[in-house]
């Protein structure tokens, strides 16, 4: 949307489909998931065995960047960068919702009328999505995190888990979208909604895997030992232990999961026909498909801002107190 | 090298008072130990000393330069973590040589000199050994002559043996001793462990709940230990509640649930209520067989043979339990069940006067 | 019938062979206390008793049933980790009904039990803590009222009191005992400290990569061990390499350097056999003048310091070596030996105070874990 002429991957995906070029866009993407594999499990492999030459120290250089006016003018110049590139474009949507306040704007929100009434019911689906993707998570995600974490099935099997595990972050979104909605896509005696949410499952399983992994790792085993030889079965010690001591990851992990499906817009492209979820909505709304005035894209965009801050306020205190 | 002066430093956190306003001294080359149970503020103290940690108020001196307000980089000491703490991506060669690096040096004649340390510490391993190759003892060694290497005006050791097996840490205490010494450097060293301190130590400082409780050569505080907490702390001791029933010229006289005490002592009062701590190695058991109700009898409840000791436990006729620690001569010990009688070694006995706030509380450990 | 058996066990890790064909037998109500230094396999030893671990040879009986590979949960053995590893989550109450309950008592019943618990180890007035806010030596204490209240019969301890301070060691450890053997429990307690392992245990283990060096009661290890090994790491000696000499019905001389010879009680070594002559720090005697005893030899008193009961003294006995003599401290002040250093003073061990082993195939120093 910033550039204009240049098109994102889940938009590419969605014009390559209308424009027919199935094909070739299948093939790229398989290059991409192919090639994107193989550089991280290299990266795996390899890193930990290079000697990095950090141990070259020059005294006089090191001890004036030491100084305390340095450090102070490192910080200075670190937020500047900060609120320039991060805050102010994340929050500049602010602006126009003001705006919103006084031309009537915000009334038809609320009323639902003309537009709006999509909205809502975009934004509703988007939630009801999440919801349901990030529920199949936690059910499907907590074995896999206890094997991972725990190294069952051998250091080979779980290696293998914890790599696999990682792919949908580190492949490319537009090749990731593309695989993702081919294949639920051609699932069509399921009902779109389900489809959606298997998809979205799909993408966030990950970040609710390693934060539970991460949290699991760090309870240190000598205590389920311990309860082991006090007469608990495994299931008792997952259940009166392991849960316990990783209910703030879990809790984290959850809404990371549950934020990330609502962000999805390039997996909806890939598989939804009928559907529309808030962010593809809004992509409409921008690019003029569906027609809306500069306040309501404004409004528009400025509540789902508000509801991902709720979000991040939770995370937040998840997460301080894991 | 210079003396250290630490004067009046107070250090608080949150809501613990770690450091009560601490004033020492230490002379040039000294060996000093600084010992008291977890949490009476020796690390926090050593920390104050190197810098690390800013203390509330109070001042530190190097010789004559105040080095209170420098940063740790400035104060040139060599400090020794009990985690070792070696630089795992850097062979053990290059650990030692930091110090050199840091400051500058490079080349041949700084090869010569970190091989000079190595063998100083004789620490035979090859130059391209990483740390994680190394043993527990092995690694202690390389983090001293890094700490060495550096070449500090003060040694400054927080517990430098505490990760380290029992017996390797009996046999490297010496080492420790032997290369300040050798060096002509002034270390203080921090440890819980009484034994170690005593045995390396010209003087040792001993330390509860953020003050200094007494200060002394090894000897001063085994022998004469001025307050009931260093007797207590440093080595064993029995301690024997009773009344002063006589006190003059010279001698005391006191009264234990019953029984006479006789030593030679002065300063206390008739009447007064009275501690005695009495080391295990200064009670004697005797075989005991006449039947007689004599005073400082009882049975022996228990024998453990500790290697070079004997230890005895035995109950007294008089309600109390006392222990004996005498060297193993490679003698049969009275069995456990018999009957025996105590005697004292003169000089054996220490009086303090009652403490006030309780002799549980004066002589707590934790 | 032994409480615990192990029947040649071995346990390998990839290339590392861990435990080395361990065989044991720990009778019903026994301490034993499994000594080594660090790396020998202690704690590899008591994972395979407890069912943490599995051998990779050999078979393991606890009270005659053999339990090899059965589940930690099933074999009624307590397992007390190094660093306790109390249940952050829950109270000192909840940690120590956890036993009980996991085994199927009612609440009420665990939380009767830890109640009795907590009252043994004196701690009943934190039971609503929780382990953060307890010292060291508290948390240590309700890691054993845990292990115990499970009523389990077996208990296995990792370095207990590894964590502890040095002195409150020394007063903890009488209490462990105590308590073990008040409520009738057989103990396997790993330690690599020896005055430990000999102040409390029934039978010692020495562990020493992998196998048992020597395995029977404290007076047994310290008077008679059966390697240079064992008479440096339990108790600590004197070591003189030298030659058989002469022969006689209880008397061997050893020659251990030109014109010196040890006069040792005991005739086990052939003549002209490589021994190692050794004899206890605190059975060598320092005198101040000479006297024509045998076993006796000048030195130099290179320096004195003061471990409590005792003065230790390093004399250099020239082409002999180095020696350390521990002088009971009453004795060493008498005969003025601080204020002696420099000077020549005497060293002697009595004839039956000199053990005689083989000259062990690794050089003296490794076999001594000098580095």
């Amino acid at each position: 949307m910033v550039a204009g002429a240049f098109e994102n991957g889940p938009v590419f995906i969605r014009n390559a489909r209308l424009a027919g070029l199935e094909s070739p866009l299948l093939f790229v993407s398989f290059v991409l998931i192919i090639a994107s594999s193989f550089f991280f499990v290299g990266i795996r492999i390899f890193a930990p065995k290079a000697r990095l030459p950090i141990s070259a120290v020059r005294p006089k250089l090191e001890k004036r960047s030491s100084s305390r006016a340095a450090g102070n003018l490192r910080n200075l110049i670190t937020f500047f960068i900060f609120a320039l590139f991060v805050i102010i474009p994340s929050l500049f949507v602010v602006f126009p919702s003001v705006g919103a306040i006084s031309d009537g704007t915000l009334q038809a929100a609320v009323a639902g009328t003309g537009i709006w009434s999509t909205y809502w019911q975009s934004v509703g689906l988007s939630y009801s999505i999440a919801l349901a993707a990030t529920a199949l998570n936690i059910v499907a995600g907590l074995p896999v995190s206890v094997l991972i974490a725990r190294r069952r099935g051998g250091i080979v099997v779980s290696g293998v888990f914890d790599t696999l595990v990682n792919i949908p972050i580190v492949v490319p979104s537009i090749a990731l979208g593309v695989s993702i909605g081919m294949f639920w896509g051609g699932l069509t005696q399921i009902p779109e909604f389900w489809l959606l949410v298997f998809a979205h499952s799909s993408i966030t399983y990950t970040y609710f895997v390693r934060s539970m992994v991460a949290s699991i790792e760090s309870i240190p085993t000598e205590v389920e030992d311990v309860a082991r030889t006090l007469g608990g079965k495994p299931l008792t010690v997952f259940r009166r232990l392991t849960m316990p001591l990783s209910k703030y990851a879990l809790l984290a992990g959850a809404i990371m999961a549950f934020t990330r499906s609502v962000d999805e817009t390039g997996a909806t492209l890939a598989v939804a026909k009928k559907l529309t979820t808030a962010p593809v909505l809004m992509v409409d709304w921008v690019r003029g498909t569906v027609p809306a005035s500069s306040s309501a894209i404004g409004l528009g965009l400025g509540i789902l801002v508000l509801t991902s801050f709720v979000s991040l306020l939770v995370l937040t205190v998840a997460t301080r107190r894991m | 090298m210079p003396d250290i002066r630490i004067v009046n430093v107070r250090k608080e956190f949150r809501d613990v008072l770690a450091l009560n306003d601490v004033s020492l001294e230490i002379r040039d080359r000294e060996y000093v130990s600084i010992i008291g149970p977890s949490g009476c503020g020796k690390s926090t103290l050593l920390k104050c000393l190197a810098g690390i940690i800013k203390q509330d108020s109070g001042q530190i001196y190097v010789g004559d330069r105040e080095v209170t307000a420098l940063p740790p980089e400035e104060r040139h000491l060599g400090y020794m973590f009990q985690e070792i703490a070696l630089f795992p991506h850097m062979s053990a060669w290059d650990n030692v040589g930091y110090g050199p690096r840091v400051r500058g040096e490079a080349g041949e004649l700084a090869r010569q000199f970190v091989g000079q340390i190595m063998e100083m510490t004789r620490l035979n391993i090859a130059s391209d050994t990483y740390p994680d190759e190394l043993s527990g003892g092995a690694k202690q060694k390389t983090a001293l002559a890094r700490a060495i290497a550096a070449e500090p005006q003060l040694m400054l050791l927080d517990e430098p043996l505490g990760a380290l097996d029992a017996h390797v840490r009996g046999v490297l205490r010496y080492e420790l001793r032997r290369l300040v010494k050798e060096l002509g450097l002034t270390a203080i060293h921090v440890t819980h462990d009484q034994e170690e301190a005593m045995s390396i130590s010209d003087r040792l400082v001993i330390m509860k709940a953020g003050q200094v409780v007494e200060v002394g050569t090894p000897l001063q505080l085994y022998l004469s230990p001025k307050r009931l907490f260093t007797a207590n702390f440093l080595g064993e001791a029995n301690f024997i509640e009773g009344t002063v029933e006589e006190s003059n010229q010279g001698q005391i006289t006191v009264s234990v649930k019953g029984w006479k005490l006789n030593f030679a002592g002065s300063g206390f009062v008739k009447g007064e209520r009275i501690v005695l701590a009495v080391r295990p190695e200064s009670v004697i058991p005797a075989p005991d067989d006449q039947q007689s109700d004599r005073e400082w009898t009882g049975s022996v409840r228990d024998h453990l043979l500790l290697g070079d000791c004997m230890r005895i436990e035995i109950e007294l006729e008089n309600g109390t339990e006392i222990v004996s620690q005498i060297p193993n001569s490679g003698l049969q010990p009275i069995k456990v069940g018999e009957r025996a009688r105590i005697d004292f070694a003169k000089d054996g006995i220490i009086p303090y006067q009652f403490p006030a706030q309780g002799l549980d509380l004066e002589l707590a450990l934790e | 019938m032994p409480s615990i058996r192990l029947i040649d066990v071995s346990k390998t890790f990839g290339r590392i062979k861990a435990i080395h064909n361990v065989s044991l037998q720990i009778a019903d109500g026994e301490y034993v206390c499994v000594l080594g230094p660090t790396g020998s396999g202690k704690t590899t030893l008591l994972r395979l008793i407890a069912g943490l671990t599995y051998p990779t040879s050999g078979s393991i009986e606890l009270d005659g049933k053999p339990v090899t590979f059965v589940q930690p949960e099933d074999r009624n053995a307590a397992y007390v980790p190094q660093q306790y590893a109390l249940f952050p989550h829950m109270t000192v109450r909840e940690n120590v009904a956890f036993g009980p309950l996991a085994r199927g008592f009612t609440p009420e019943e665990s939380l009767r039990t830890a109640d009795e618990m907590l009252k043994l180890v004196r701690l009943s007035h934190r039971a609503a803590s929780f382990p953060h806010e307890l010292s060291g030596g508290m948390q240590q204490r309700i890691a054993l009222a845990r292990g115990l209240a499970g009523r389990s019969p077996l208990l296995l301890l990792d370095e207990p009191l590894g964590a502890i301070d040095a002195r409150l060691r020394v007063i903890l450890r009488y209490q462990l005992r105590r308590l073990a053997k008040d409520l009738g429990v057989t103990v396997v307690h790993v330690t690599h400290d020896q005055q430990e392992a000999m102040s409390i245990a029934d039978r010692i283990a020495v562990l020493r990569e992998g196998a048992i060096e020597q395995f029977g009661h404290p007076a047994d290890i310290y008077g008679a061990p059966t390697s240079p090994f064992l008479a440096n790491f339990v108790g600590g000696a004197n070591f003189l390499e030298g030659t058989v000499v002469r022969k006689e019905l209880d008397v061997t001389l050893i020659e251990v350097a030109e014109g010196f010879s040890v006069t040792s009680s005991g005739n086990a070594h052939p003549l002209g056999g490589a021994v190692v002559a050794s004899f206890r720090q605190e059975r060598t005697s320092i005198l101040t003048s000479a006297s024509l005893e045998e076993n006796l030899v000048p030195g130099k008193l290179v320096s004195t310091s003061l471990l409590g009961v005792f003065l230790r003294c390093v004399v250099d006995l020239g082409r002999i070596g180095e020696i350390v003599a521990k002088v009971p401290l009453r004795e060493a002040l008498q005969q003025r030996l601080p204020d002696r250093v420099g000077d020549v003073i005497f060293v002697r061990a009595g004839r039956e105070a000199v053990l005689v082993f083989s000259r062990p195939e690794r050089a003296l120093a490794v076999e001594l874990e000098a580095f």
